[in-house]
């Protein structure tokens, strides 16, 4: 009997040990929808501290206003204000009615991109091409090639930016305009820096939370970008920046900050340093925040944005003329 | 010429030998089970979402079973294939998860005979397990790939009974893990971090009792019907587990119907396997 009850002893024992206790959600309630973001960003937000936002005392100064709520897009509204106060365009809530976001980061600043410029004669007009959606000229009588990046939710391939480069492999720089790019997949970004790359060369680090602490984050991991086996662009290539070039776009430029032949013209990118991450409330709505933290090749903080080699804005005069003085400036860089 | 008809002569022999001991000696015969899938679900994936999800699953299974050798009647093998797909909601209804699940397992059994109606079964078996699932919604953390390999433990019991001039089956199984490995996302980390950068540092973990928590339970009734024979059941899952400071659990309960053959041809539909063909089931 004893030689059964032991291991039977020791089974349950280590069973018994091993029940995995499961965290208490907050319930379907004003309340407990209100609680359910504040600790979804009090943990897993990863900025908190860098911000320097106490994050409880914006507990004291919502919370209390829960009850006064009425009706559901009041509470919204409520949660939306809260969230303004992260400053952070990653951040958002979605609910069935509306997406809360905030928006400071570029509509503070000069635009410094104007569509109709860039589509007039002069630069990309109409008999622009189009491919792995770059739209895509030589302009200044065919010395400098343009292309204009809108986005890096589209993918592209090899063969497509081959095409791209052959048609301008009579130009004596290139310029990259990703300007308004709001950003998309970081993979698209890394692909497009690693025609401008000679060798891999250390472009930036990433680190994510690893505990509920506001300064809880893993080691930064190293990011490397290597050149294409294939395709390489070894003349000047200028990148054009605004403060709506965010997210994956401030990724981009952060690793053309390290290309040999490389150099960011305009304005300061948005930012958006931190890989955004999605969670949800017991109501269903959905929150985006920023969850893994990068930083440049020299451990700086990105999420405010990549400071330009060449800082300049766009010349109102000249804009009504029909000039874009960021791409006159690139165009003047390449070819002096 | 005289010696390659001496070669065929013997060959042809050898054939015919070979064929009469084929029709007199004892065969391991490879019972199959296939059924469909039907039931529900209950998903808890927190790097995908801190709410439980539930929702219906549809899947289809195979399992084969037979004997070692043709002089053995007591330790046979299996395997179980496994597929099912389905959707879930988050409790307020206004979002969804789809996922997929396949699973092979590979299973050895030892068969006890308390009585002629009695047969029980106990064993391990291998098992590897690749899912996902998927929330369109969620930005950089869309989807949770689970990938797991268990050596688990097992357990069946299988009673005939006689109703209505015919031979029902009835089995009652259990199969829980023992050790094994699996894959389990940090909370933070995207997918782009992990497989793009190749950190997958705290991705793959050790699991036990400890950390890995399942059981598997069927009952299934085989049932006679003509010259086919039918299998109805209802299979409940449990598993829950936990790495990273995440805890994860996935409940099922499916009810299955499907066919029960075995995998050898005879004349005709009407022809009953021949003696010398042993099943494992028997």
């Amino acid at each position: 009997m004893k030689k059964i009850f032991f291991p039977f002893t020791v089974l349950l024992l280590i069973v018994f040990h091993s029940c995995m206790d499961e965290p208490a959600i907050q319930p379907n309630t004003a309340k407990g929808n209100f609680k359910a973001l504040w600790e979804i960003i009090d943990t897993r937000y990863c900025y908190l501290d860098y911000k320097k936002i106490n994050w409880d005392s914006v507990y004291n100064v919502y919370e209390p206003r829960v009850n006064k709520i009425k009706t559901k897009y009041e509470f919204f509204d409520l949660m939306a204000g809260m969230l303004a106060v992260l400053k952070d365009g990653h951040v958002n809530l979605y609910s069935e009615f509306d997406q809360s976001r905030y928006w400071k980061w570029y509509s503070d600043y000069p635009a410094n991109f104007n569509s109709d410029v860039i589509f007039n004669e002069r630069y990309l007009g109409s008999d622009y091409r189009i491919a792995g959606g770059f739209r895509y000229k030589k302009i200044a009588n065919g010395n400098v090639g343009y292309m204009y990046c809108g986005s890096f939710s589209t993918g592209f391939s090899n063969t497509q930016i081959k095409s791209i480069l052959d048609i301008f492999s009579g130009c004596k720089g290139l310029i990259i305009d990703v300007r308004n790019n709001g950003g998309g997949t970081l993979t698209n970004a890394e692909q497009l820096a690693s025609y401008f790359f000679k060798e891999k060369t250390l472009t930036s680090y990433i680190s994510h939370k690893t505990g509920n602490g506001h300064s809880d984050l893993s080691k930064p991991k190293a990011v490397y970008t290597s050149p294409n086996e294939n395709i390489q662009w070894q003349r000047p290539v200028m990148i054009l920046t605004n403060r709506m070039s965010y997210s994956a776009t401030n990724d981009f430029v952060c690793r053309m900050q390290y290309a040999p032949n490389s150099f960011i013209i305009g304005d300061q990118t948005g930012g958006g340093g931190g890989l955004p991450f999605s969670s949800e409330l017991p109501n269903g709505w959905m929150i985006r925040f920023s969850a893994s933290p990068s930083f440049n090749a020299e451990m700086e903080n990105i999420e405010w944005g990549i400071q330009p080699d060449i800082k300049i804005d766009i010349d109102t005069t000249y804009e009504k003329m029909g000039y874009d003085t960021i791409i006159e400036r690139a165009v003047m860089e390449i070819l002096k | 010429m005289k010696s390659t008809t001496t070669i065929i002569l013997v060959f042809i022999i050898c054939l015919t030998v070979d064929a009469q001991d084929f029709a007199t000696r004892v065969s391991p015969l490879t019972t199959s089970v296939s059924t469909i899938q039907l039931g529900k679900t209950e998903i808890l994936d927190p790097y995908l979402s801190p709410y439980e999800y539930s929702g219906t699953q549809i899947g289809l299974q195979q399992y084969t079973r037979r004997f070692f050798t043709r002089k053995d009647s007591i330790l046979s093998y299996s395997n179980r294939t496994q597929l099912q797909i389905g959707s879930a909601l988050h409790p307020s209804e206004n979002n969804s998860m789809l996922f997929f699940n396949t699973n092979y397992t590979f299973g050895v059994n030892y068969h006890f005979r308390p009585s002629h109606k009695l047969m029980i079964l106990v064993g391990g078996s291998w098992d590897i397990d690749l899912g996902g699932k998927y929330i369109s919604r969620n930005v950089n953390n869309p989807f949770s790939l689970d990938l797991y390999t268990n050596i688990n433990a097992t357990a069946e019991a299988q009673y005939k009974f006689s109703l209505w001039k015919q031979n029902f089956k009835v089995q009652y199984g259990v199969q829980t893990p023992l050790v094994g490995c699996m894959f389990v996302p940090t909370l933070g980390v995207s997918y782009y971090e992990l497989f793009s950068l190749n950190n997958m540092k705290d991705a793959f973990h050790f699991s036990s009792l400890h950390n890995r928590l399942a059981w598997s339970h069927y009952l299934h009734l085989h049932i006679p019907l003509n010259h086919i024979t039918l299998c109805a059941g209802v299979q409940q899952d449990y598993l829950q587990y936990s790495a990273n400071d995440l805890v994860f659990h996935k409940k099922n309960l499916t009810f299955q119907f499907g066919t029960v053959f075995d995998l050898y041809i005879f004349k005709g539909k009407r022809k009953k396997t021949p003696g010398n063909f042993r099943s494992s089931y028997e």
